[in-house]
């Protein structure tokens, strides 16, 4: 018999996520009573590393 | 002062901004700068080889309005000589719809912001579905409206504003959005109140019955856009007290002359960041696709810089009806506004928002940091001469003027 991998022990644990960014992609789990924590980010705008730059000294 | 502080300062300034529709007067007289062999246009700064065919229509147009042409070759020629000039509305306290070209004799509404002293002028007046100059129309029928709103419609309307002491912009758009407009392409809550005040300055004005009811016709016929030329010195005289504040970073003009979207920013004096305009998408009018429309136009941008159109989309469900999208849409457009501006202006409440003021003061920090870039609810314009308007849309301003206005700082 192989071994049991222990990722497998993941799916028999009580499920924690922490999702980052897009929102929507928590909706599966509202109401599945599963807890979840939401953070807030998306990549910046811009792809231009001398604007990032300039605006993260602009900025508080 | 620090750049918080100086975009809460631009902020105030346009919060407390009071406009009044004082006037309606001729261009030459009251605009600085205006000369009979001037014509100004919406910016930002474009020369003539690289306008759009309705830019140069427009101009064309208002060249024949002034007798300096009959045409657009006779037009080129002048304007290449160097015996008409060209410049920009922005730089002489004046604004236009879509290619806003305006000439000495024309009729421009008055506005004076009374908590700052300021006046702004917008031209030409909206003429409904009557062929506009402002969309690139030279056509006789174009011209012989504007005669008639310059020797007709203005005389009268200068002496009923005059009967009433004016309209105050600020009580009427404060109505206007709480009964459904954007104030960019929906203004009939706007136009009827306007039509409810000025009548009894019409009646008290003695006018002869005919041009009483061609004016009452001029103005009900075109319940939409009627109001959309005075709210653009309205947007103007609200935000030019918020421009030159050292170390803003606060959005104080958008404007976009067909080939290039272009601003300026509070702190940045009077330097234009520019990028390619944008596709409109919207809806057209029968017979029209998205093949004929050229890219975005127009100087009403204003009304977007000052909080009104698709910044304040939520406050009208029925924009949908003619822009497309649906109310949810709109709403969501509004809620990204916020997070790109600096304050809200409670003198504008938006009902389905639980009364926030409208979104005020575009931070172009918070443009470049979120990527939500401003939302405009716009006409589209045929890319040929002598066709005009053939739909309506929303448009999402580039963001790469924002970021040439970033590196400049």
């Amino acid at each position: 018999m192989p071994e049991k991998s222990p990722i497998l022990s993941l799916f028999a644990a009580r499920i924690k996520v922490i999702n980052v960014g897009i929102e929507k992609l928590v909706d599966h789990f509202k109401g599945l009573g599963v807890e979840f924590v939401q953070v807030d980010w998306k990549p910046p705008a811009s792809t231009n590393p001398e604007i990032l730059e300039k605006l993260k000294s602009l900025t508080k | 002062m620090d750049i918080e502080k100086a975009n809460q300062e631009a902020c105030r300034r346009i919060v407390e901004s009071h406009p009044v529709w004082k006037d309606v007067r001729i261009a030459g007289e009251v605009i600085p700068g205006m000369k009979k062999n001037r014509i100004f246009h919406s910016g930002p700064p474009v020369e003539w080889d690289q306008m759009c065919i309705p830019m140069k229509a427009s101009i064309t147009g208002a060249m024949i309005f002034e007798g300096l042409c009959k045409n657009m070759k006779e037009a080129e020629a002048l304007i290449k000589k160097g015996e008409v000039e060209l410049d920009i509305n922005t730089h002489h306290d004046a604004v236009g719809p879509m290619s806003g070209p305006i000439s000495a004799s024309m009729a421009v509404c008055e506005i004076e912001n009374i908590a700052f002293g300021n006046k702004a002028y917008a031209g030409p007046i909206n003429t409904g579905r009557k062929p506009q100059v402002y969309t690139g129309i030279y056509k006789p029928e174009a011209i012989e409206i504007q005669k008639w709103i310059r020797d007709v419609f203005a005389p009268a309307t200068s002496k009923a504003l005059k009967i009433i002491g004016g309209i105050d912009a600020r009580v009427l758009v404060g109505k206007s959005i709480l009964m459904g407009d954007e104030l960019h392409n929906r203004n009939q809550a706007a136009t009827a109140l306007l039509i409810a005040e000025i009548m009894r300055g019409y009646i008290q004005a003695d006018l002869p019955k005919d041009v009483f009811l061609e004016i009452l016709n001029f103005m009900t016929e075109n319940l939409d856009m009627f109001y959309a030329t005075p709210h653009l010195a309205v947007c103007k005289s609200m935000l030019d007290p918020a421009h030159n504040i050292e170390n803003s970073t606060v959005v104080t003009t958008m404007s976009n002359n067909g080939v290039e979207y272009g601003i300026r920013v509070s702190g940045l004096k009077d330097r234009w960041f520019t990028a390619p305009s944008p596709p409109v998408k919207g809806l057209y009018f029968p017979g029209f696709k998205a093949e004929d429309s050229l890219a975005d136009l127009g100087g009403s941008r204003i009304k977007e810089t000052a909080g009104f159109g698709g910044m304040c989309a939520a406050s009208s469900p029925a924009i949908c009806l003619i822009v497309g999208g649906t109310p949810k849409e709109m709403v969501e457009h509004t809620l990204n506004m916020y997070e790109i501006t600096v304050g809200e202006n409670h003198a504008y409440q938006i009902p389905y928002l639980d009364f926030r003021g409208i979104p005020t003061g575009i931070d172009i920090r918070k443009v470049v940091e979120t990527g939500f870039t401003p939302v405009i609810t716009t006409a589209i314009n045929h890319k040929d001469e002598n066709v005009g308007y053939i739909g309506v849309g929303v448009v999402i301003s580039p963001l790469e003027c924002f970021e040439k206005a970033i590196a400049a700082l």
